[in-house]
């Protein structure tokens, strides 16, 4: 049998890694409840490490005044909790910004549920956790199980007490390890009675409450429960590292959601599942047009996003007449292998009229797992008419004006031809405003023009005539029809209105972002594409809108435009954007929630949860993780619906796409001017050094036949040509610095690595200053077999050239100069070492300057002043080191370079 | 006119320097002809037949790599390309193209005057001979040994191959490349550390002080020069 042994999922190694690598690690201290000591075995851990040389701070820990707990505190470091100020009271909460500044390796952080005090940077004290995780320091916190949201009805259900601190389950997730802490019960409350939880004022509202036995049990067994499942996940998570588990087996739970009340618990229930098997889950939004296009719903819809959101869920929405073939579809399309489902209890009607889409789901007899919930909370009907109640003082009366006089003129055509028309003709006819007014989907009105309609065909045509007495009992038959009639095409009518108004918003919408994106693709300048979209942005939201914007990406942020859809409309209202900015007004506190939205690439201000106290909810435009501007509307967080930011992340996508076209066509200019830039610089350098050495060889070559032709010129006027050619030759010298040193500033240089030997450089270095090294003491000292390394050995031997000619400048006759080479752990050290000769502290400190000189020992010692400093930056362009000191008696100049393989 | 005179085509745009050329050379009894552009050049090189070629490498009609590549098609004739300093590519370049040798500016008359004979010299006997000697050194091809002093050196088949080849082309600018393809072969023209190792070796056993060599000298960023 041939066994198959494969790899482990890659993707899901790395992921690890990189988590592990980049971010914190959270622990969690996790009991059933208050007092069972989380805070204490935290403190007692923090303790241990921090005898363990770890750095560990405290960033904020509860104290509810008890004595174990301060006694713990005591000689562990601490960062002061902020103060804030609100509504007259004081409160303190966590110094994210202090811990962020500080750093340290674990910070201890209480009570993960806390809800923070308004103004502060998060909502929520974990959002806090969070960040600190992201920044990679590594964080200790306690929470009690019925903080979890999932597990938040659950809780109501056993204590009835509602908690309305809570922590989402991703973070229980998130959580790198987990330590249960537990106390047996009884304990508990013996612990309690003893004041040791809270102090005894407060005991016994709490004991009536929360800490009955039969609760803590309860909660007891809840949370070993999670805390069973989290390591489960761990061994999961290990298996699936090691490839024992077949990774395409594993389950997913979708589930189902409406605008109703009855769906949050839906995707509790489902959060629950899909923990207990493991699985991954999703939630999916049917929207069928079908009448819930209230405001409540929808409200009540974005909630319940929300909720799946924070519980971990991946949410859709798709749009289809058909319920059931919808979610079938889309279940299918994501590999579903549970699908969870509300069903209505349903009333003797309903079960006739419109079958349950969970029984529906059933009949169809799909392979998927069907997990239905029944719904028996009775649903507060969404009154259908309120929007009709808000339109009818406007279009009401109208209507009923015509459909009165519609059946009057009809009425009255119908007297006067009687004689010519059958009975069944004129109840047709009187049927006709009766269609007309139901058309346009107004119930109501349809139902009262149905009545005097039957009231007059009754009166004025049905036998006998004149009264409202029946006579033949068909009629009422006929009667009863022009009722269903009404009703079918009114309410027929009035569905088709609404998916004729949802489809018109979509497309209105749909339109504009075309128009936003054909118009911003051809425009090549930022400012173009502001002036396009910040328009639309307003006016549709019908808000003041603002963008920001950085110069560079190490700026602040700054107000680029400005554009309010309420001030006077102007040919020149475009252009005005981008005018007297300065008289706008932003406080410093905005430019703080500005400078996070910008680093974290998220949505912030009013209506998130974060900097929820802003003044304007501020959207990031982003794409590939650039933040490439800020747009910041002027908005109540009420005001902030799902439509809205629908609509605005559209918006901003179509911008930051095109933001993105134009930075990188920007940069692609950019690096084309640099190229062209560089290679203009290499050619100016490139004839520089040809135009002015081809002169110079000419007067140094002629110069010279002088000077060796013993026969043209006396001793004394060869000594003249003697000094030409010196002058010459160091006017050449200098030339060469001067070059280099300009090379080196406008960092055109190029290093040539290969192997060189060290050798090779002294032998070279000393050859050029043969003559004036025979009247010194000169020694080479290399280690025996190590001088090969690798390196841009022309420039390296410039280095050891300029060293060694300094040393002979600053060094009288017959003293020592010794070029040496020596080979430590990680790097090579070259160094010139000449006897006699000190320079003081100052000098040393300037030596390396561009064109400082010390005078030297004879006069006619003056360099360029460029000597060391092209040194140096050699040095530096090949990751070394360069420093002169003085030892006793001597001077070493001393450099060395990174071992290279 | 009893000694032949060898004839030199100066190819350089400077007047001074053709000045200064015409001059020197002049007075050591070369025939001189200079021209200041490539495509004149290109002409003399065919109709004046020179012994030697003098090139500079920054003509106002385009690199002078260019007409180094195009004369190698046919000529065999030495040429000595004159260029600037901190122009270690454009050297190697021209040596790899076929330049027996090259000259820095500014240089000095004597030096110029040395590397004229040295190219004329070593063009002269390009055949192979069987025994070579230069100072002390000699190379003994029959039976694969080099004597210094009259003493045997203890050599390696490569350190041999080496030294034989570098004493072979004495006098003339080597470049890495080009020693690496003759003496290790092709493929290994990029192996800069084996060369500098095995030059190591090989001074120690040839020169008298391998700090400060005499025989074979190090070209800095172009390669070696033997004698």
């Amino acid at each position: 049998m041939e066994e198959i042994v494969s790899s482990p999922e890659p993707d899901l190694v790395l992921q690890k890694i990189k988590q592990e690598n980049e971010k914190g690690e959270l622990t969690l201290f996790f009991g059933a409840v208050a007092g069972v000591g989380k805070t204490y075995t935290m403190l007692k851990n923090a303790k241990e490490l921090l005898k363990s040389g770890v750095n560990v701070a405290i960033g904020y820990v509860e104290m509810h005044g008890r004595v174990e707990t301060e006694r713990l505190i005591h000689g562990l470091p601490s960062i002061p909790p902020k103060e804030i100020l609100y509504r007259g009271g004081t409160f303190y909460e966590l110094d994210l910004d202090a811990i962020l500044r500080e750093k340290p390796s674990v910070v201890l952080i209480d009570e993960l549920a806390h809800s923070n005090a308004p103004s502060s940077r998060h909502q929520k004290r974990y959002q806090d956790v969070l960040e600190i995780l992201d920044n990679g320091i590594d964080v200790y916190s306690t929470m009690n199980v019925q903080h979890l949201e999932s597990l938040n009805d659950l809780v109501l259900q056993i204590t009835g007490v509602k908690v309305t601190e809570t922590v989402p389950d991703v973070i229980l997730e998130r959580v790198d390890k987990i330590q249960i802490i537990d106390i047996p019960p009884e304990k508990l409350v013996e612990r309690l009675k003893e004041g040791k939880i809270y102090k005894l004022q407060s005991v016994e509202k709490a004991l009536m409450n929360f800490f009955k036995l039969g609760n803590i049990n309860a909660l007891r067994e809840i949370a070993l429960k999670q805390a069973a499942g989290r390591v489960g996940k761990d061994v999961y998570d290990d298996y699936k590292d090691k490839a024992l588990e077949n990774w395409n087996a594993v389950e997913k739970v979708m589930v189902c959601i409406d605008g109703s009340e009855f769906s949050a618990n839906l995707i509790r229930h489902a959060k629950r599942l899909s923990s207990q098997m493991n699985a991954e889950w999703i939630a999916l939004n049917v929207d069928n047009f079908s009448g819930d296009g209230s405001v409540e719903y929808r409200e009540k819809l974005a909630k319940n996003i929300r909720l799946a959101e924070e519980l971990g869920a991946e949410v859709n929405t798709v749009s289809g007449q058909d319920k059931v073939e919808e979610i079938l579809k889309h279940a299918r399309a994501r590999f579903v292998t549970h699908i969870v489902i509300a069903k209505r209890a349903n009333s003797f009607l309903g079960k006739f009229w419109r079958m349950n889409i969970a029984d529906e789901l059933l009949n169809t007899g799909n392979e998927f797992c069907i997990v239905s919930y029944i719904n028996k909370t009775k649903e507060q009907k969404i009154e259908e008419n309120l929007e009709n109640k808000q339109e009818s003082s406007h279009f009401r009366i109208e209507r009923y004006l015509f459909g009165f006089g519609l059946l009057g003129i009809i009425t009255f055509l119908c007297l006067v031809f009687r004689e010519y028309l059958e009975l069944v003709n004129i109840a047709l006819l009187i049927l006709l405003p009766v269609l007309i007014i139901a058309s346009m989907g107004d119930m109501k009105t349809s139902m009262v023009i149905t009545f005097v309609g039957v009231g007059l065909f009754n009166f004025f045509f049905v036998p006998p005539i004149y009264t409202f007495v029946v006579s033949d009992i068909s009629h009422l038959w006929s009667f009863f029809i022009f009722f269903i009639v009404a009703y079918i095409i009114s309410s027929q009518a009035k569905n088709l209105k609404l998916i004729g108004e949802v489809i018109r918003e979509r497309e209105k919408r749909v339109r504009r972002l075309f128009k936003l994106s054909r118009r911003v693709t051809a425009v090549a300048e930022t400012k173009q594409i502001i002036k396009i979209a910040m328009p639309i942005i307003a006016e549709s939201l019908g808000k003041e809108t603002f963008f920001f914007m950085k110069q560079r990406m190490d700026d602040i942020p700054k107000l680029y435009a400005h554009y309010d859809p309420k001030s006077p409309l102007s040919s020149k209202k475009y252009d005005a954007m981008f005018e007297k900015l300065g008289a706008i007004f932003i406080s410093p506190s905005e430019f703080a929630v500005l400078s996070w939205c910008f680093e974290n690439g998220r949505n912030a201000g009013a209506g998130t949860d974060t900097f929820l106290a802003s003044d304007m909810f501020y959207m990031p435009i982003k794409s590939r993780d650039i933040v490439y501007g800020i747009v910041g509307l002027k908005i109540k967080e009420d005001e902030i619906t799902t439509e809205f930011k629908m609509f605005l992340d559209s918006v901003t996508s179509v911008m930051a796409v095109s933001l993105e076209r134009i930075a990188l066509s920007q940069k692609n200019n950019e690096s084309a001017i640099n190229l062209a830039r560089e290679e203009l610089k290499n050619a100016l350098y490139g004839s520089i050094s040809h135009d002015l050495r081809t002169p110079l060889a000419s007067i140094l070559g002629m110069v010279s036949m002088l000077k060796n032709d013993e026969t043209w010129l006396d001793e004394k006027k060869r000594t003249i040509v003697s000094h030409v050619i010196f002058s010459a030759k160091k006017m050449e010298r200098l030339m060469n610095n001067l070059l280099d040193s300009a090379r080196f500033e406008s960092h055109s240089v190029v290093l040539k690595k290969d192997w060189c030997d060290v050798a090779d450089i002294f032998s070279l270095a000393a050859t050029e200053f043969e003559d004036v090294l025979k009247e010194r003491n000169f020694t080479i000292a290399i280690q025996e077999d190590s001088g090969i390394f690798k390196a841009d050995c022309v420039l390296i031997e410039r280095v050891v050239v300029n060293l060694l000619e300094n040393a002979i400048k600053y060094s009288k006759k017959d003293s020592k100069i010794t070029l040496g080479f020596k080979k430590e752990a990680k790097r090579y050290s070259i160094f010139v070492l000449n006897e006699d000769s000190q320079i003081t502290a100052d000098d040393l400190k300037l030596i390396f300057e561009k064109f400082f000189r010390i005078k030297g020992i004879s006069d006619d010692i003056n360099g360029s002043g460029l000597g060391l400093f092209i040194c140096k930056k050699i040095v530096e362009a090949h990751g070394g080191n360069i420093w002169a000191k003085n030892l006793e008696n001597s001077v070493i100049f001393e450099f060395n370079l990174p071992i290279e393989e | 006119m009893s000694i032949p005179r060898y004839k030199i085509l100066v190819i350089e745009d400077d007047k001074q320097i053709q000045k200064l050329l015409e001059v020197s050379l002049e007075e050591h009894q070369f025939l001189l002809k200079i021209c200041g552009n490539q495509k004149e050049g290109m002409a003399q090189a065919i109709t004046f037949n020179p012994d030697l070629i003098l090139l500079d490498l920054g003509l106002p009609d385009g690199d002078g790599k260019v007409f180094l590549q195009k004369i190698r098609e046919f000529s065999e004739v030495p040429i000595i390309v004159v260029s600037a300093r901190n122009a270690e590519q454009e050297i190697v370049d021209s040596l790899n193209l076929g330049a027996d040798d090259y000259l820095v500016k500014p240089f000095f008359v004597g030096e110029l005057i040395a590397r004229i004979n040295s190219a004329l010299r070593h063009f002269a006997k390009k055949e192979t001979i069987p025994q070579m000697k230069m100072e002390n050194l000699e190379l003994d091809v029959e039976k694969r040994e080099f004597r210094l002093d009259g003493i045997p050196l203890h050599l390696t088949p490569l350190e041999f191959s080496l030294l034989k080849f570098l004493m072979q082309n004495a006098g003339k600018a080597l470049t890495h490349a080009q020693i690496l393809k003759n003496v290790w072969g092709v493929g290994y023209q990029n192996d800069t550390k084996i060369l500098r190792v095995f030059v190591n070796q090989v001074r120690k056993k040839i020169e008298t002080d391998p700090n400060r060599p005499k025989i074979l000298i190090t070209i800095s960023g172009v390669g070696y020069r033997f004698g």
